[in-house]
């Protein structure tokens, strides 16, 4: 299995530590203690990319087991190339993708209200008042995260899942856009019009006139 | 170029992926602009914020019980063949 830039997140450009080999080992050998150190290591992370695709835990949980399952199966074919983090990020990417396809498309909404409107003449008209620094509280940071992603949440899904793929999972255009089924410029085009929305969701609360 | 074309190009422009003479015309236009250095900077921020909240998310331990079900499943597939 390749590993896209997802591997920026997860192989800060060094060696797998010598441990990792031993526990690449340990699972490979079938010992469950090594599963266990796996399953700790690695869950949360998984269950947090599983849940931000699909938007539901029980869906999220569903679809850890089946990643953990499948590298369970998979783990005499892991050769070592890619971090074993990365190699388990990947599988839980294409379980959660899987599933997304499979579950009931849900009519989307339109992303074109939350894209810049511009005058006649190209000026935009929308131009709104400028954003405010936020402190450093750490509460606040916390809350303040969880209106980020209340927000990403609200994108169409075509558009959601392709802001996902690329700036949160750092997979790249390429990699995104053959895991979503579309051409590099229309990755490219739904990447940005995600962004310009996520932008024009967070704008109230970064300009103060929502708290 | 006018504000509309500005955004359109605007991330090809933040990846570098402009060529030299269309960057040229996107830096002039960005220095009698205002609104879209802004509209560039919030941007680059928003992407960033959207980063740094699913951060917040990786950090936080697994909802109680599942680790426990996780580990179920596995040894549940130790013990049947591959499907």
């Amino acid at each position: 299995m390749s590993a896209g830039r997802a591997s920026d997140r997860t192989d800060p450009g060094r060696a797998p530590p010598a441990d990792e080999a031993a526990l690449v080992a340990a699972l490979q050998a079938g010992d469950e203690s090594a599963f266990a150190r796996l399953v700790h290591e690695q869950g949360a992370r998984l269950f947090a990319v599983a849940r931000r695709l699909l938007r539901n835990e029980q869906d999220a949980e569903d679809v850890v087991q089946e990643a953990f399952v499948q590298a369970f199966r998979n783990i005499g074919r892991f050769a070592g190339d890619a971090r074993l983090g990365t190699w388990l990020h990947r599988i839980a990417v294409n379980a959660a993708l899987m599933r997304l396809r499979r579950m009931k498309r849900r009519k989307e909404p339109s992303i074109e209200e939350l894209l810049p409107r511009f005058h006649d003449d190209g000026h935009r008209r929308d131009v709104g008042p400028a954003w405010q620094e936020r402190g450093e509280d750490v509460a606040l940071a916390a809350e303040f995260a969880a209106v980020v992603r209340a927000a990403i949440d609200r994108l169409p899904d075509s558009h959601r899942t392709v802001l996902l793929l690329r700036d949160i999972e750092q997979l790249d255009t390429e990699e995104t856009a053959r895991q979503l089924g579309l051409s590099i410029n229309a990755t490219k085009t739904r990447l940005h019009r995600a962004r310009m929305a996520l932008r024009e969701l967070i704008a109230p609360y970064l300009s103060g006139s929502r708290t | 170029m006018n504000c509309r074309e500005c955004i359109d190009f605007l991330m090809d422009y933040i990846d570098g992926d402009l060529p030299a003479d269309q960057r040229g015309i996107f830096d002039a236009h960005l220095r009698s602009c205002p609104p879209c250095i802004e509209y560039l900077e919030t941007y680059r921020r928003a992407v960033e914020l959207g980063r740094q909240s699913c951060v917040h998310e990786e950090q936080a331990a697994l909802p109680p019980g599942v680790p426990e079900r996780l580990l179920e499943a596995i040894r549940r597939a130790k013990q049947q063949p591959d499907d």
